[in-house]
């Protein structure tokens, strides 16, 4: 378990380096939305901005980099405190 | 882990709770596996619950089930939460395998069973229109299941545009939680657009939930037009403005009726495409939808797929909303008892005949709403020659017709030479579109040209 740093309702994370909070328990997708954020992935071709689009992991649109795991699904991983999450560019998902 | 259990029950929605209760409570030992980090599925998001936000946690609380507390308190029943099957296989003893992981991937574990429920629902039928790419634009299932589940809203001015029952719903729970909704765009004309003449007249209790949701959308003053639909969206970094027209009873824009509305998000939806990557996986036997592009698992009057020992029920066989499912997965999990010789034939029979004839009634009514909502062609002229059609390869729209011009006569053709639907999602999202894109372009019907995904 991470050091309980934002006491037990807050969760403190990152979004290529700003510092952002969430209530704790959310989705990746969840807290960068709560955040006014729609969009954390560029294209392999064309560089076209990505977020969330169906929302049950099925559409792999809102892949997300979280630390050193690439492309994870946005709509199903859980933000956790201390979490550097980034754009993500990968080509590939994380399956 | 070790040693075969008699039933997995993959999805964990109305179908497959139920599915696990019937089957635990005829004292099978079941192992029920769903994605979501609680059991719900996507009709009862369970809500994240966490502190400090009343509002998901209410909306969380309202929706949970009997069968949800129920499936808590079932000894016979193991949950396993965030955690998806990629793979699966029957050998020639009849035990199935499943291959399970977590959302990041990583190690996997395999469950051994006998038999197998999938219950493993439908993914929303979205189609391709200029900008349906950018942030911002979701489908309507994805702003429901955010607000339901998260607490969020993905715009603050937005407009709920498709066609189908499920937008009156999304577009209510939007309005209720503060959100602008411009306007709800059903794209099948009046009157049939209008839930009161889908047919319901004929199940009053139907009725009244429709009209609340539209008395809550009028109550919030959001207009809802038949007849219409969000043909384009335009922004830079996100979604700004949705182009909206009139549409002609074929779903052609109406010359002259463009007109553009300021947003921050679009959730659009067409219905549902069961979810037949698992199914396909097994090698079960699929019917293809007579008028729509999408296909279900086969199944007989108890819900056997054409595999000995799986079983399927709820939006997998053909998406019949949720009392189909409960019906269904209440049989199905029945029926793989009865597989498993945990039930006398007798009593199979006369348990089964009674959800048969429950199911004969809500089969009808959502075979009803099912014939409300028929997509038209019309839709072909909505992209352009800069739309991607497929999101994960962005391919563009114009290859398709191309590739079909140039010799390919199925869908499975026009993949080889455009890439549509090689991607992440496998062919998930633009499955559908493409099937009735190729369908359309080279005038065969519907069942001849789709086919069954490439595999990776």
């Amino acid at each position: 378990m991470e050091p309980d740093r934002m006491g037990p309702h807050r969760v403190r994370f990152s979004f290529d380096g700003t510092s952002l909070e969430a209530p704790r328990g959310m989705t990746v997708a969840g807290a960068l939305l709560a955040n006014g954020i729609v969009s954390w992935r560029r294209t392999g071709a064309g560089g076209r901005p990505r977020g969330i689009f169906c929302g049950t992991g099925g559409c792999f649109d809102c892949l997300v980099d979280v630390d050193d795991r690439r492309a994870l699904r946005a709509c199903l991983v859980l933000v956790r405190d201390g979490d550097e999450l980034h754009t993500s560019t990968s080509r590939r998902a994380a399956e | 882990m070790s040693g075969v259990i008699d039933v997995a029950v993959v999805g964990a929605g109305p179908a497959g709770l139920a599915a696990a209760l019937a089957a635990g409570g005829l004292g099978c030992e079941v192992t029920l596996i769903d994605a979501g980090s609680g059991p719900g599925g996507q009709m009862y998001h369970h809500g994240m619950l966490f502190p400090g936000n009343g509002q998901a946690r209410r909306t969380g609380a309202e929706q949970l089930p009997a069968s949800l507390a129920r499936i808590r308190q079932a000894g016979q029943v193991r949950h396993l939460a965030a955690t998806s099957v990629s793979r699966a296989a029957r050998d020639h003893d009849g035990v199935v395998t499943l291959w399970v992981a977590g959302p990041e991937g990583g190690a996997e574990t395999t469950v051994e069973v006998r038999a197998v429920v999938l219950a493993t629902g439908a993914a929303e039928l979205v189609l391709p229109f200029p900008g349906w790419d950018l942030p911002g634009v979701t489908t309507a299932g994805a702003a429901q299941a955010l607000l339901k589940s998260q607490g969020v809203t993905v715009g603050r001015r937005v407009l709920v545009a498709g066609s189908g029952p499920l937008l009156l719903p999304v577009a209510a729970g939007l309005a209720q939680a503060g959100v602008r909704v411009v306007t709800v765009l059903e794209a099948t004309p009046a009157p049939a657009g209008l839930p009161q003449a889908a047919g319901l007249a004929a199940f009053p209790g139907q009725l009244p939930e429709a009209t609340g949701h539209a008395a809550t959308l009028a109550g919030h003053g959001v207009p809802v037009h038949a007849g219409y639909a969000v043909v384009a969206c335009q922004g830079a970094e996100r979604v700004e403005r949705a182009v909206i027209a009139q549409l002609d009873r074929d779903w052609r824009p109406v010359p002259g009726s463009r007109r553009e509305e300021t947003v921050d998000a679009v959730h659009v939806s067409f219905g549902y495409s069961p979810s037949l990557e698992l199914p396909r996986a097994l090698g079960c036997a699929e019917v293809q939808h007579a008028s729509r592009p999408t296909a279900a698992v086969a199944c007989d009057a108890g819900l056997a797929t054409s595999v000995p020992g799986v079983f399927a029920a709820g939006d997998v066989t053909g998406a019949g909303g949720v009392h189909v499912a409960e019906l269904e997965g209440y049989l199905a999990g029945t029926s793989a008892a009865r597989y498993l010789g945990r039930l006398h034939p007798d009593a199979y029979a006369a348990r089964s005949k009674t959800l048969q004839a429950q199911l004969e009634d809500a089969r009808r009514l959502a075979a009803r709403l099912d014939e409300a909502y028929p997509l038209q062609p019309g839709w072909l002229e909505w992209p352009d020659a800069g739309t991607v059609v497929c999101r994960c390869e962005q391919t563009p729209w114009p290859q398709i017709g191309a590739a079909v011009a140039g010799g390919a006569r199925d869908v499975r053709a026009v993949r080889e030479v455009t890439g549509c639907g090689l991607g992440y999602c496998r062919g998930r999202v633009c499955g559908p579109a493409l099937q009735y894109a190729v369908s359309a372009a080279s005038g065969r019907p519907l069942a001849e040209v789709g086919d069954r995904p490439a595999s990776r």
